[in-house]
């Protein structure tokens, strides 16, 4: 018989914690059992303790067993149910009777067990009395095993307090802690070993003299104080680090810990020498890294997670022009929106570390300055941090623009006598300035041939340099493959021809759009089969193909040349390399063309490389990425003119099936308003229409678009200052061409030759303006200024931008907001007007001719009728007084 | 067809007017300055202008913005003569009015034609 799980746990936890069983006897015990077997007249007694499956006799007389199974005891039931057991005859008891304690001969008969409770009122054991016959036990006998039991229980209670104090003991004498208590005369009292051990001094030397002397003067007078205030506040605690003598005179720094309880001090002292000395020598080498930190040139600052800054050296400092950085946020010191993106969830953008970025910066008076930056990410104890290297690069963008400046002016300096010697030499060539005789025409071409040939030379080496510096234009748009290389067919099959080579495509190329800008594409491709049908010898092919792989789509262009030298393939794709002049048809390379090839390839993300070609001949090859084509990729948007309804719904079912945007005119009139308003990528116009004036429709269509939204946005740029000038163009998507002038009376002259959607324009001074405005044309002028509030002058003048506001992360997307609504505000009223007459005008057919005939002569009207009905653009929300154009 | 060459080297000049008038048969006046040329245009307008780009004192934009203003000479088509240049400054040119852009050096024997082609091209537009 046992006791429940949760029970039976708790009692035999409790039994562990007096650490009884198997222990030696105890005089005090056995005296206890003998006393007990007098009173009950019961030749056995036990002072039993219980274990999980055993009773083990903690004392005993009578019985030569020191354990027993439990589960055949009586002294477990008394232990199951906590209350005293007393049975005449267990034999006769049908609890018991099957035991084999009990049953048999020499089985037990009388049994008397009393509970031996713990503190917590968990039953230990038993005491018990027992005999092998039966027998009674008086009321009285009872009683008396039952104070024998609490005498037991006293001294298993007595038995843990010892233990408990044992271990207080071996705590206090063992503890690396200095553990004291002082009186309130501030005199040690009671001092464990640690004292000894850290300090030197004796238990003796040190109860000598009070508390105080062994203090270090200097902390002297506030340890004094402390100890006045823990004494007068009792049971508050105090924290304290202080210096304390050493027996060799040295001082201990002593971490403290006291309180005081009946004008009794106890106190904790921990040695934390080791620590201060690792901080010395931690704040050693911080001021090393300090040093190491703020004699570098480039500024240095450590960032935390969201761009916080942690850490700065003085070269950062001086970047910025300000005394501290600490817990600023870097990105208010970078106005160029890129930078905050670079920074902005600083690291959460796993590109934007460890590359180099150019950014504008702002010093503190507001200069604009450019900027290198680089991050790296640091992971730390328990947080990322990142380390931002920053680095003025004025002087480098005025090197960069000054070679670039040289370049250009040697390559326009080379050009110009150049140009007279090649057209002087054409001239003299061609036999118009008079017959040449023979010999002297074979020198003549020889130095033309060679004219050309430098200034093949002066155009690669400027197109090498544009690379070089990033200044090449790279217009990358997604333009079919196939078509590229049927360009690239094309435009080469002449120079192949001229040298007996036949250029073919092998077979028809992938069905894959690229990514890149075509004239590079040609230029590229020019070059290549250039060096390959240089390399071929005459009558054989030069052979196109392209094939899609893994990485994207690879082209070839293979020659059946002598294929390329061993020594020279390792810097074919270097400047200025040849391979052995001898091996070419004629000395016309300039050795630039495969770097150029390769810059070319890596600059529209691609790879380029060569392989012998099987059965003779070299390959180059060059891969580029393919576009896929996304869902969301804009249909084509086409119109559909035809008077013939039903024809006009069959060709608007047809072409919507195949994923165009379909929209339908069965006017002229309506017709020439959809193409005018709205934007129309294609036309398809039933030429016999209205009475055969469809044509006229044709003749809208190629007509430029006066009022439709203009693909490319122009902006002139009213700015002295190069690098705000370079900021706003950074800010402005591709779609954007942004001219500048550095004064008011460029910006006149520019404005007197060129249309601009917008002006965008510093506040303008009293006499300035009025001619900017008059000049301005169609363009809104939009002000930036440098305080908050802007004066707009005239009535063109609408709207206005607060611009040094560069901490603002929204401000690029503001810029480009305005400067959208500053140019969009018809457009957006123009367009439900479109819809409205769709349906008025294809349902009513019968007096649409009438209006074609109107408005036929002049397709400005229709535009203007259109704007008109959508009502007064300047009503049109997107800013007050947004003037429509009409 | 009357043109008018404006370009401030004077070998340029002399071979520029060899090729259009005996190769391409027109009636050629040249110029050796910006303001020279502008002051021609307006004493005699010619049908077309080929300009130099890069020229000392006024450009060649500078120089087709003065014949702009002019009433006398905005009708004048004007063609650059220029380095190789960036498609993007071609643009610029192509925006600031230009009919046309030929490159530098210019093949002598092909000039008047190419003359032609862009002005047929630009008509076309």
């Amino acid at each position: 018989m046992s006791l429940p799980g949760g029970d039976e746990r708790r009692r035999l936890r409790t039994l562990e914690e007096y650490e009884i069983l198997d222990t030696p006897p105890v005089a005090a015990f056995d005296g206890l059992v003998q006393l007990a077997s007098t009173i009950a007249q019961m030749p056995i007694a036990l002072i039993s303790v219980v274990d999980v499956d055993r009773l083990w006799m903690k004392a005993r007389v009578g019985l030569e067993q020191a354990e027993l199974p439990r589960e055949e005891s009586l002294c477990g039931h008394v232990v199951a149910s906590a209350a005293p057991l007393v049975v005449e005859d267990a034999a006769a008891d049908p609890r018991f009777a099957d035991s084999p304690l009990v049953a048999g001969p020499g089985g037990l008969r009388a049994y008397a067990g009393m509970p031996l409770f713990a503190h917590n009122g968990a039953v230990l054991g038993t005491l018990c009395v027992c005999a092998h016959s039966p027998g009674q036990l008086s009321a009285h006998q009872v009683a008396m095993l039952r104070l024998i039991a609490d005498q037991a229980t006293d001294q298993l209670e007595r038995h843990r307090q010892n233990l408990r104090l044992r271990t207080h003991q071996a705590f206090f004498t063992l503890s690396l802690n200095l553990l004291c208590t002082l009186g309130p005369d501030l005199h040690f009292r009671e001092m464990n070993p640690a004292f000894e051990r850290t300090l030197g001094f004796s238990r003796d030397e040190l109860r000598a003299r009070p508390f105080l002397e062994f203090i270090h003067p200097d902390d002297l007078e506030w340890s004094e104080a402390e100890a006045a205030r823990l004494l007068a506040e009792e049971s508050s605690t105090s924290a304290f680090v202080c210096r304390f003598l050493h027996r060799d005179g040295s001082w201990v720094p002593l971490s403290w810990v006291a309180t005081v309880e009946n004008q009794i001090f106890y106190a904790a002292a921990l040695d934390i020498s080791s620590h201060v000395h690792k901080e010395a020598e931690l704040a050693t080498a911080h001021q090393r890294l300090c040093a190491i930190l703020d004699s570098t040139i480039d500024g240095v600052v450590t960032l935390g997670e969201g761009g916080r800054i942690l850490g700065q050296n003085a070269a950062a400092r001086k970047l910025f022009d300000r005394d501290d950085l600490l817990g600023e946020d870097l990105r208010q010191h970078i106005l160029d929106p890129k930078g905050w993106g670079v920074l902005a969830p600083v690291g959460v953008a796993p590109l934007t570390v460890g590359a180099r970025h150019r950014l504008m910066a702002r010093r503190r008076d507001g200069t604009v300055f450019p900027i290198e930056l680089a991050l790296t990410e640091s992971i730390g104890e328990d947080e990322r941090f990142f380390t931002c290297v920053l680095r003025d690069i004025t002087q480098d963008r005025a090197l960069e623009r000054m070679k670039s400046e040289f370049v250009s002016t040697v390559s326009h300096e080379l050009r110009t006598p150049l140009t007279s010697i090649r057209g002087a030499l054409g001239l003299v060539a061609s036999g118009m300035t008079g017959d040449l005789p023979g010999e002297a025409a074979e020198y003549v071409d020889i130095a033309l041939s060679n004219s050309q040939r430098l200034i093949r030379l002066v155009n690669d080496i400027l197109d090498i340099e544009k690379m070089a510096s990033g200044r090449m234009d790279f217009t990358i748009r997604r333009c079919s493959l196939s078509l590229l290389l049927a360009d690239a067919l094309a435009c080469n099959t002449a120079y192949a021809s001229t040298h007996g080579v036949d250029l073919t495509l092998l077979e028809p190329p992938p069905d894959v759009d690229v990514a890149v800008d075509p004239d590079r594409f040609a230029q590229l491709m020019a070059n290549l089969i250039s060096n390959a049908v240089k390399f071929s010898p005459e009558g054989a092919r030069v052979e196109l193909s392209a094939a899609r792989g893994a990485a994207g789509v690879h082209v070839d262009v293979r020659d059946y040349g002598p294929g390329i030298p061993e020594d020279f393939r390792g810097r074919i794709f270097e400047r200025f390399s040849q391979a052995d002049a001898s091996s070419t048809r004629e000395g016309e390379g300039t050795g630039l063309g495969l770097a150029i090839s390769r810059s070319i390839v890596e600059h529209m993300d691609g790879s380029i490389q060569f392989s012998d070609a099987p059965g003779g001949g070299t390959r180059f090859t060059f891969t580029l990425p393919v576009v896929e084509s996304p869902a969301h990729a804009e249909p084509t948007r086409l119109l559909v003119c035809d008077d013939d309804l039903s024809s006009l719904r069959h060709l608007q079912a047809h072409f919507e099936e195949e994923r165009f945007t379909v929209q339908i005119a069965a006017t002229l009139s309506l017709g020439r308003r959809l193409l005018t308003t709205g934007r129309v990528d294609a036309v398809i116009v039933n030429l016999m229409m209205a009475g055969s004036r469809g044509a006229e429709l044709l003749v809208d269509a190629l007509q430029p678009k006066r009022s439709a939204v203009p693909d490319r946005r122009r902006l002139l740029h009213v700015e002295p200052d190069p690098v705000l000038q370079e900021a706003v163009r950074d800010v402005l998507p591709g779609s954007w061409d942004v001219a500048t002038a550095p004064t008011f009376s460029a910006a006149r002259a520019l404005l007197a030759v060129e249309r601009f959607d917008v002006v965008l324009a510093p506040t303008l001074g009293e006499t300035e303006d009025d001619g900017l405005v008059e000049v301005s044309g169609d363009a809104r002028i939009v002000l930036s200024s440098v305080r908050q509030e802007v004066t707009a002058p005239g009535s063109r003048v609408t709207l206005s931008l607060i611009f040094p506001r560069y901490g603002d992360p929204g401000l690029h997307n503001r810029i480009e907001q305005v400067l959208i609504e500053a140019t969009t505000g018809e457009i957006a009223a123009a367009v439900p007007a479109v819809d409205s007459e769709v349906d008025s005008e294809v349902d009513s057919e019968v007096d649409s001719e009438m209006d074609s005939a109107d408005s036929a002569g002049d397709s400005a009207d229709s535009a203007g009728d259109s704007a008109d009905s959508a009502g007064d653009p300047a009503e049109v929300p997107g800013g007050p007084g947004v003037r429509g154009e009409t | 067809m009357k043109v008018l060459l404006i370009d401030d080297d004077d070998d340029i000049r002399r071979i520029g007017e060899f090729s259009l008038s005996r190769v391409g048969g027109f009636e050629v006046a040249a110029a050796a300055s910006a303001p020279e040329g502008i002051t021609a245009a307006h004493e005699a307008p010619p049908d077309v202008i080929l300009m130099d780009m890069m020229m000392p004192g006024m450009d060649g934009l500078e120089a087709l913005r003065c014949l702009l203003e002019s009433p006398d000479t905005c009708d004048i088509p004007v063609i650059f003569m220029t380095a190789k240049v960036q498609p993007s400054e071609v643009r610029r040119y192509l925006e600031s009015g230009a009919r046309g852009v030929i490159a530098k050096p210019f093949d002598p024997m092909t000039l008047a034609d190419e003359v032609l082609r862009l002005l047929a091209a630009a008509t076309k537009r």
